[in-house]
């Protein structure tokens, strides 16, 4: 009894102590509390019996996506029967044309190569796969399987991979820019003013029975606005076509700038695109010089006027 | 109506109301006369001028100018009438020479002969020098002066001239009556209305005297100062160490000697000419002494108050 | 009519080379020129469906209540008629200037008619120049060119604001007439422009010449628009032809034609038949 006491006392004060200190954090306390029951706690001996591994897992392996976008997978990762934490490498196999990342699940995206395991977590570790194509219309609508390994680091005998599949379905998508690359063009009222667009085909389809259409904001009506092809059969995939635009304002245009909208959509109506294009209406020379000239003859009848009449 | 009568009135009448400005006014003005017309201010000579423009309407009475009745036919008169009111104003912001060209423009004068007349106008009247100059920095002379080229301008057979040397400097009024009297030289009949009596005198071959809208008197001024004064038209007063009656009488023989007054040791003897050497003769003569002798003439000023007083 | 040309030509020459016309100038310019600038900002916004005059916008657009053409020309023609007749009669009085031209082989109604008239052709000389520039200038800026309508409707305008200013010249030629001074003529004459000017804002006196040019003028340039014209149907959605339209503001126009006439002929009976009295 004498020799239990003053252990029982040394015990109380240091649980008293870290009471008071104010550090009773899970680990600590569980610390303290497995010094505590360490003579019910099971022998040493007993842990190292079940075999290393590292174990990858992902709850939805598959997935499946229109084309266009990437491609997100969720793998947690558990480092089982060691006695030390180890580091392990991880690794990530893509068809080509394939741009992949290993990412942190929160906080700063970081892009991962090494993750430490430690076999006394109960918890796994999580990361973030990530894969898309380079270029979407490089990459064919299918499946495609990205193989994610973890290799310990030191020996390289410890390792285990998880095969994640990307299954790309195909999207229809098309694109509208300007053959001059500017979103501004001059008309002139009552004329045919004449540009060009290129439709692209960006989807991972082919696009089917083109149309174009025009809307105008803010305009008075008249306006007339005629695609040359009207309508464009077939476009496939990744190719490119030329289309001329005629911009006809009315007669009786206020000159100024107007915002012409330009837009085109598949028969299946699961793409589209609109072009916004500054169209300024200039004064048609010959009123914009007869303008000047009825300024210019008021001004010299005037000073003609000043200089016979004026008594200065 | 006479040949010769420019001027003619008949019982011209103005009234305003029940001020009577000018009351039955008869006057005869002959071609080519400087007739003067005297009066306090208020008297109606502005009034009878206004009349005889035919800027104003008489109440009563008839007056003819040239033949031509201004209310009638105001502008055969204004065509042949000049008038130079008092206080003339001119445009300030225009030249001398512009406001001649106006006026000449406003008598339908050809732009040609206009310019030379004007040219030849201001130099008559000293003001070539400031022809290009407004009229507002111009002195009261100047302007005055600038009147009686603006009257001239339109050759005219009659100048009214209202109080042309009103207000105006002594060297200024000595211009202006030079300028007067040449334009009677060129046969044109001047009326022209003061109360400065001296100028007047110089020059007028007639006047008339005006008094609440009354002629009170009319004609030359040695017949005027003859009515009035019933004497010559000079003066002599002559100083004599005691004069005796022969002296008198031998004097009041002396040819163009009309009446002779003596008092206590002088003698006043009105006469037609001057006859101070005669005189002096017949005194030194009659061995009375002579201690001195001075001559006066009569003055429209003297004629002028006498009527005054009398109305 | 002797002597009305000369009375005329000196009166004009005298308007053109004095300072007071200088200021109209600006004035009027300076006005034109920034309703110009503020139709030219609002102009494509107010021509919305099927506008069918567009080039008379030009003249009436602001974007609100204030700063177009004719309402700048509905507040400063009355001040440019004001100074162009203000002192007509009363000035030849105080400079002694009257008596000496009335001395002058010339009817004295010469004298009143050429001022008058020199007036009016100045005034013409202003409104007519500003028009045609600003119609010059939005020629150039809006790029359409006015229809046959347009331009027989603006010609009108023109007109009409001519009378306009007349009426206010023969107005203050009438105070000319009867105040001696010329800082009283001037006084009443800007006094009543103001009177009539504030009360035109609040809309009391509907009968006052700045409301029967604003109404006339208003249904020259915007026949669609039919806000504060009192005489006119709201429900009218199609533009009135030229005729219809001119047919429908003819009181407006003989109403403001006998306001000049009346004021004129006032004037001119009282300068007729005064005596030139002796001062």
């Amino acid at each position: 009894m004498n020799r239990l006491k003053p252990t029982c006392y040394l015990a109380c004060a240091i649980l008293l102590l870290m009471i008071f200190g104010g550090l009773i954090t899970q680990p600590i306390a569980l610390a303290v509390s497995e010094g505590i029951t360490e003579s019910s706690s099971p022998p040493p001996g007993q842990e190292s019996t079940p075999a290393e591994e590292v174990e990858i897992s992902c709850k939805y392996p598959v997935l499946r996506n229109p084309s266009g976008t990437y491609f997100v997978w969720d793998v947690e990762l558990r480092y089982k029967g060691g006695e030390q934490p180890h580091y392990f490498d991880l690794r990530l196999n893509a068809p080509a044309g394939f741009d992949t990342a290993i990412r942190q699940v929160t906080g700063e995206e970081r892009e991962i190569a090494r993750i430490a395991l430690d076999p006394k977590r109960e918890y796994t570790e999580m990361v973030r796969v990530f894969a898309s194509p380079f270029v979407w219309s490089a990459v064919e609508p299918g499946e495609y399987v990205i193989t994610m390994e973890a290799v310990e680091s030191s020996l390289g005998e410890l390792k285990n991979s998880i095969e994640l599949t990307a299954i790309i379905t195909p999207k229809p998508d098309l694109a509208l820019e300007t053959t001059s690359g500017r979103l501004n063009v001059e008309a002139i009222a009552g004329k045919d003013n004449f540009s060009s667009i290129i439709i692209t085909n960006i989807g991972s389809a082919e696009l089917e029975k083109i149309t174009f259409f025009s809307e105008t904001k803010d305009r008075p009506p008249g306006w007339i606005v005629t695609f040359s092809p009207e309508k464009i059969d077939s476009l496939p995939l990744g190719s490119k076509r030329e289309v001329e635009v005629n911009i006809k304002p009315p007669q009786k245009t206020i000159s100024g700038d107007y915002m012409v909208t330009i837009e085109a959509e598949p028969e299946s109506k699961l793409a589209w695109d609109m072009l916004e294009i500054r169209v300024t209406v200039l004064t048609p020379t010959i009123w914009g010089w007869v303008g000047v000239g009825i300024v210019i003859v008021v001004i010299v009848g005037l000073v003609v006027m000043f200089m016979r009449l004026g008594r200065r | 109506m006479s040949q010769q009568d420019v001027i003619e009135t008949t019982d011209l009448t103005k009234a305003y109301g029940d001020f009577i400005a000018v009351d039955k006014l008869n006057l005869h003005v002959g071609e080519g006369e400087v007739f003067g017309f005297l009066g306090p201010n208020g008297a109606g000579k502005t009034t009878s001028i206004l009349m005889l423009l035919g800027l104003t309407e008489p109440t009563s009475g008839i007056a003819r100018v040239c033949g031509y009745n201004p209310t009638r036919e105001p502008l055969k008169v204004k065509r042949i009438v000049g008038y130079l009111p008092e206080k003339v104003g001119f445009y300030e912001d225009l030249t001398a020479k512009q406001n001649l060209e106006y006026t000449a423009a406003l008598n339908n004068l050809p732009r040609g002969d206009a310019s030379k007349k004007i040219n030849e106008l201001l130099d008559t009247v000293g003001l070539s020098e400031v022809a290009e100059q407004k009229v507002g920095k111009f002195s009261h002379g100047m302007i005055q002066r600038l009147g009686i080229a603006d009257v001239m301008i339109k050759d005219p057979k009659v100048a009214f001239l209202d109080e042309p040397t009103a207000g105006i400097d002594p060297e200024g009024i000595d211009q202006v009556l030079t300028l007067i009297m040449s334009m009677a030289k060129k046969k044109v009949t001047v009326v022209l209305s003061s109360h400065q009596l001296h100028q007047v005198q110089r020059m007028c071959t007639r006047v008339g005297i005006l008094a609440k809208g009354h002629l009170v008197a009319e004609g030359s001024v040695d017949r005027l100062g003859r009515d009035a004064i019933g004497g010559g038209k000079f003066r002599i007063e002559a100083q004599v160490a005691q004069p005796t009656p022969k002296l008198i009488s031998s004097i009041n023989k002396i040819k163009g000697v009309i009446n002779v007054e003596s008092s206590e040791n002088s003698l006043l003897i009105s006469c037609d000419e001057d006859l101070r050497p005669q005189i002096a003769k017949t005194i030194i003569d009659s061995d009375s002494l002579l201690v001195q002798m001075k001559i006066e003439e009569y003055s429209l000023q003297e004629i002028y108050m006498k009527y005054f007083r009398e109305s | 009519m002797s002597g009305l040309m000369a009375v005329f030509w000196k009166e004009l020459v005298d308007h053109l080379s004095g300072w007071r016309f200088i200021i109209l100038f600006l004035f009027i310019y300076a006005a034109g020129l920034s309703a110009w600038w503020i139709a030219n900002q609002y102009i494509r916004s107010e021509v919305t469906e099927t506008s069918k005059f567009i080039f008379l916008r030009l003249f009436a657009v602001s974007g609100g209540e204030i700063g177009s053409f004719l309402f700048f020309m509905s507040i400063l023609l009355p001040i440019v008629g004001i100074v162009l007749g203000f002192d007509a009669i009363n000035s030849e009085r105080t400079s002694g200037n009257l008596s000496r031209l009335l001395s002058q082989p010339v009817y004295r109604d010469s004298v009143i008619n050429g001022k008058f008239l020199a007036g009016l052709v100045t005034l013409s000389l202003l409104v007519m120049s500003i028009v045609a520039i600003v119609a010059g200038l939005g020629l150039r800026s809006i790029g359409v060119p006015p229809t046959s309508e347009e331009v027989l409707r603006l010609l009108s305008f023109v007109l009409l604001s001519i009378i306009y200013g007349a009426f206010w010249m023969s107005l203050a030629t009438l105070f000319s007439v009867f105040f001696n001074r010329i800082a009283t003529s001037a006084l009443a004459s800007l006094g009543l422009w103001f009177f009539l000017f504030v009360f035109f804002l609040f809309g009391i006196v509907r009968v006052s010449p700045i409301f029967l040019y604003r109404e006339a003028v208003t249904m020259l340039l915007l026949p669609r628009t039919m806000a504060g014209v009192s005489v006119v149907p709201v429900d009218l959605v199609f533009p009135l032809p030229f005729g219809q339209s001119l047919l429908l503001i003819w009181p407006q126009i003989v109403s403001l034609i006998a306001l000049a006439a009346v004021c004129f002929a006032v004037s001119y009976i009282k300068f007729m038949r005064e005596e030139i009295r002796p001062t």
